[in-house]
């Protein structure tokens, strides 16, 4: 009796890789405003940070054959570092805190970047996880009002789309963030002290994980978060609707 | 007639405890025609089980009804329309019946009607019909219904102005399957890549190259129903059907090396008096380097509906020896990899069948469709231009490097 043909074995022996798993799209949305440069600290443990959750998400074997990543800084300009790659071959960069917060311009780039993925995911006929675009920032936007609440409008528009919504737009407040004007972007607020990323890419990154392990569409339970980071009420458990 | 259908629970569905939501049925009805219908339940909606047997029940008993011998393929396709309007309302009835929601039964529906030459078809929804000519060519005559978001189906529900009917001759073979088997295997993406980032992104590229040694399996009478060299064919009686037991194994998909074994058996005796020795091996020799037919089968999760009809006493001719190749699936890979994450593409490869320069016009037509429809796309409407604009800068891929492979190809780059 012959043993059953193993994926592993055929993909590893037939050299045709993994086209047919499931893919989980992350935007990294990142302030890299004048005042994340305030005495070094935010930037720079932030620059360690994505440097951690690249390290963090390879080491998963599946994660790593599953979650691609694109790096989008905004400050008075928006910059792609990097469209989507896999995980493992993201780009590391050293961001620099410079100019305004134009975060309105920056989430609007982050949707078309991930909406763009998606496509290309369904044209392929790749299933894939609910995107994720996760935005960090410090302070207060400089985009004009209008401008954000077209942004607000179009993150609600695609978490609304279809039975469980098209995206999940995470917002990372730290030290003053303006928490009612992140409330009016998402739900999914959550604040860090004292600047450390460590724990909360540790968070994502497990997140990542278990998202990519799961079936498309299957609910998943996270983590609980870090000691510096919570949700932005009281509860430091995720809530089920968060996902 | 060689006739058999199979619809087998996915193995995503076995994990999460979902029913089989496929339903097919071939039958000679009382006419003398034949009929194969396939029905795929839509996975959101909650009775889609039902939905698809009741569509698949309900057409058939109007099309037994009301086909005759002396109809003519414009009335038989007069007939599969009305009975797709029929097997429509007998699940509105039952949603009424129930209260339950509009799209609660939501199915496709796939349907032929076949005297061993000619087809005449209906069809509505993400499956798809594929027809074996006289000519040896084997080419699909539906294309996927789908939303406007690329993703969601067009179901039965959607209405007659939505399914897609016709006509064709010469048929020596004809198979209806649901998406799973159609995307999976029959016309996976990677025998339908697009040129260029910018059309993947939009979706809008042809989808309708075929895998042709995955459907002369299931349409050449002797690669399995005709192969005596196959011992595990058996036919086993039920009560409900004579069942195939190698072809449900195989699409079961818990496939062993012993199955890549018969499934050269099978291709062998599809082509061995098709093509000369020469040929034969040097076909066999793609084929076996990946069994790539073997892999997309044991992938797929979904559930796995397949329709065949084969009238296995025509003369069918072959075509040239290098339609029956593989194609080059490391480069087709690489091409897919290249595609998807913005890597320069790969040079095109001199052995792969399927990469045409008429490919090339069609997709170029296709780009200009495309343009178009970007203005309509609403992840475009915002830096939509700037966007793609970026993204060619970037990279180039196809557009720009087609043309030099093209020439380097016929020995004019340097």
């Amino acid at each position: 009796m012959s043993e059953q043909l193993s994926m592993d074995r055929i993909l590893k022996d037939k050299m045709i890789n993994s086209f047919g798993e499931p893919h989980l799209a992350c935007a990294l949305l990142l302030d890299t405003s004048q005042s994340m440069g305030v005495g070094n600290r935010a930037i720079d443990s932030l620059n360690e940070g994505i440097k951690r959750f690249k390290d963090s998400v390879t080491a998963d074997p599946i994660a790593r054959n599953r979650v691609d990543v694109a790096l989008i800084a905004f400050n008075s300009q928006v910059d792609v570092i990097s469209d989507f790659v896999p995980i493992d071959q993201m780009p590391t960069p050293d961001l620099e805190a410079d100019g305004m917060t134009d975060m309105a311009q920056g989430i609007q780039t982050a949707i078309d970047l991930v909406k763009r993925r998606t496509n290309m995911y369904h044209s392929l006929g790749t299933p894939c996880h609910k995107p994720w675009i996760i935005m960090i920032t410090d302070g207060l936007s400089t985009s004009t009002e209008d401008d954000m609440q077209k942004a607000a409008d179009r993150i609600h528009e695609e978490e609304a789309k279809g039975s469980h919504g098209r995206l999940s737009f995470w917002a990372l407040g730290i030290d003053d963030y303006d928490s009612d004007e992140l409330f009016k972007l998402t739900k999914r607020v959550l604040e860090l002290r004292d600047q450390d990323f460590s724990g909360i890419f540790d968070w994502f990154s497990e997140s990542m994980a278990c998202i990519s392990q799961s079936q498309v569409g299957e609910h998943v339970d996270f983590g609980i978060l870090p000691e510096n980071a919570r949700k932005a009420v009281k509860d430091r458990t995720i809530d089920e609707d968060w996902d | 007639m060689i006739k058999d259908n199979f619809s087998i629970q996915g193995k995503g569905h076995i994990e999460r405890g979902i029913k089989c939501q496929d339903a097919s049925m071939v039958e000679c009805i009382s006419s003398g025609h034949y009929l194969g219908i396939v029905a795929d339940g839509v996975g959101s909606a909650p009775f889609a089980d039902v939905g698809s047997t009741m569509a698949v029940n309900g057409l058939f008993k109007y099309c037994d009804e009301h086909i005759t011998k002396d109809s003519s393929f414009d009335d038989i396709q007069d007939v599969l329309s009305e009975g797709y309007t029929e097997a429509l309302e007998q699940i509105d009835q039952y949603i009424r019946e129930r209260g339950a929601g509009e799209g609660d039964c939501d199915t496709t529906l796939s349907a032929v009607i076949y005297d061993g030459e000619t087809v005449v078809f209906c069809h509505a929804g993400d499956g798809g019909i594929l027809v074996k000519y006289t000519d040896g060519r084997i080419e699909a005559i539906t294309t996927r219904q789908k939303g406007e978001d690329g993703v969601s189906v067009r179901p039965l529900r959607a209405g007659k102005d939505s399914w897609d009917s016709g006509v064709v001759h010469d048929a020596v073979s004809v198979m209806l399957v649901t998406d799973g088997m159609l995307d999976g295997v029959f016309q996976p993406v990677l025998v339908n890549l697009p040129p260029d980032r910018e059309i993947l992104a939009t979706g809008n590229f042809k989808k309708d190259q075929v895998y042709i040694t995955a459907a002369e399996f299931f349409m050449n009478p002797n690669a399995v129903y005709q192969n005596e060299k196959i011992k595990k064919i058996e036919v086993k009686n039920n009560e409900d059907k004579p069942e195939h037991v190698f072809m449900d194994t195989f699409l079961q998909g818990d496939l062993t090396e012993e199955d890549e074994a018969d499934f050269k058996q099978c291709i062998l005796a599809a082509y061995e008096k098709m093509m000369a020795k020469e040929e034969l091996e040097m076909v066999m020799e793609s084929i076996e380097s990946h069994y790539y037919m073997v892999w997309a089968v044991a992938n797929i999760k979904d559930d796995k509906s397949v329709v065949l009809l084969m009238n296995e006493k025509s003369d069918v001719q072959s075509q040239p020896v290098q339609y029956y190749k593989d194609p080059n699936w490391v480069w087709r890979q690489e091409c897919y990899d290249a595609l998807l994450y913005g890597r320069p593409m790969p040079e095109i490869p001199p052995d792969d069948p399927l990469f045409t320069e008429d490919k090339i016009e069609i997709n170029t037509q296709d780009d200009k469709i495309s343009e178009e429809r970007l203005d309509q796309r609403e992840n475009f409407e915002i830096n939509g231009e700037e966007l793609i604009q970026k993204e060619d800068s970037n990279n180039g891929i196809w557009r720009k490097v087609l043309p030099w492979l093209l020439k380097k190809r016929h020995g004019e780059g340097d």
